[in-house]
């Protein structure tokens, strides 16, 4: 399975599992990069996800 | 590359009713770095979602982040933390905008395919009005995010005092505190034109409906 394949799985089982109905990505310089590295991109953003390695982003800039 | 107008006009429509709702529709003059925390909770309380944003540490290039959209109204936005602070700021409102000007035909949980679709179509770049609904909604996406944090008013004056060399794009991405490269974007003189037709047909269609 290569990581667009692996990343449809991802998508499919989340859609099943979590209720998922959409997903949107933003990606620099589209013109350089090819479906499987972007794919592989967003795989290790999962698995940073899964590791813990992230965190609540809170810009602090609230004027309410 | 073309989008289909009447999915931009209802774009803007929905940006300014998202200003309304704000209460911080700015008078020309009156210019403070938008907040994207107000900004979320806008969206949390006009559209009934529970929005989660979260910065991902991991090795990127050209993923600057993602947004998911979930059945019960949850969304997570997903942040880069790789990038410097204007482009986690553009990323996360671009993101968040998604949310707001998507409409269910726009959905889909096929992300290899969108992610397909997106680098394929960057790489034709025919100018052909496309049928791709997921360009159409980065495009859309990223058109709205510059009219929340940079509104199409402030670019005429600034756009106007650029060419008189009072200042510089650099200045102003300092002052609005976003990425040069978007503020380069929004002052084009294309988008500018293309934007003054939008908020012309909005405020057609608000005069036709008598708001």
């Amino acid at each position: 399975m290569n990581a667009t394949e692996h990343l449809a799985s991802r998508f499919a089982t989340m859609a099943a599992d979590e209720g998922l109905v959409d997903v949107k990505f933003y990606v620099n310089n589209s013109g350089e990069a090819s479906t499987g590295d972007v794919s592989r991109e967003v795989e290790r953003l999962y698995e940073a996800l899964e590791r813990g390695d992230s965190a609540i982003l809170n810009f602090q800039d609230s004027r309410r | 590359m073309q989008v289909s107008g009447e999915k931009a006009v209802s774009a803007f429509l929905k940006v300014k009713r998202l200003k309304e709702h704000w209460g911080t529709w700015l008078i020309a003059g009156d210019r403070e770095t938008v907040s994207i925390e107000d900004y979320q909770s806008v969206i949390q309380d006009m559209y009934g979602l529970r929005i989660e944003k979260l910065e991902v540490i991991f090795d990127g290039e050209h993923l600057r982040g993602m947004v998911e959209r979930y059945r019960d109204n949850r969304a997570r936005v997903l942040i880069w933390a790789g990038q410097p602070d204007r482009w986690k700021r553009f990323t996360a409102v671009k993101e968040l905008t998604h949310l707001v000007i998507d409409e269910e035909e726009d959905w889909s949980v096929e992300g290899a395919t969108t992610l397909d679709r997106l680098i394929y179509e960057f790489r034709v770049q025919n100018g052909d009005l496309t049928t791709n609904l997921a360009i159409q909604s980065e495009v859309l996406a990223t058109i709205a995010a510059i009219e929340i944090l940079y509104p199409y008013t402030w670019r005429l004056d600034d756009a106007a005092r650029r060419t008189a060399g009072e200042v510089t794009t650099e200045k102003l991405a300092l002052e609005y505190n976003l990425p040069a490269a978007v503020v380069f974007r929004a002052l084009h003189p294309d988008h500018l034109h293309t934007c003054d037709r939008l908020w012309g047909e909005v405020r057609a269609i608000e005069a036709a409906a008598g708001a």
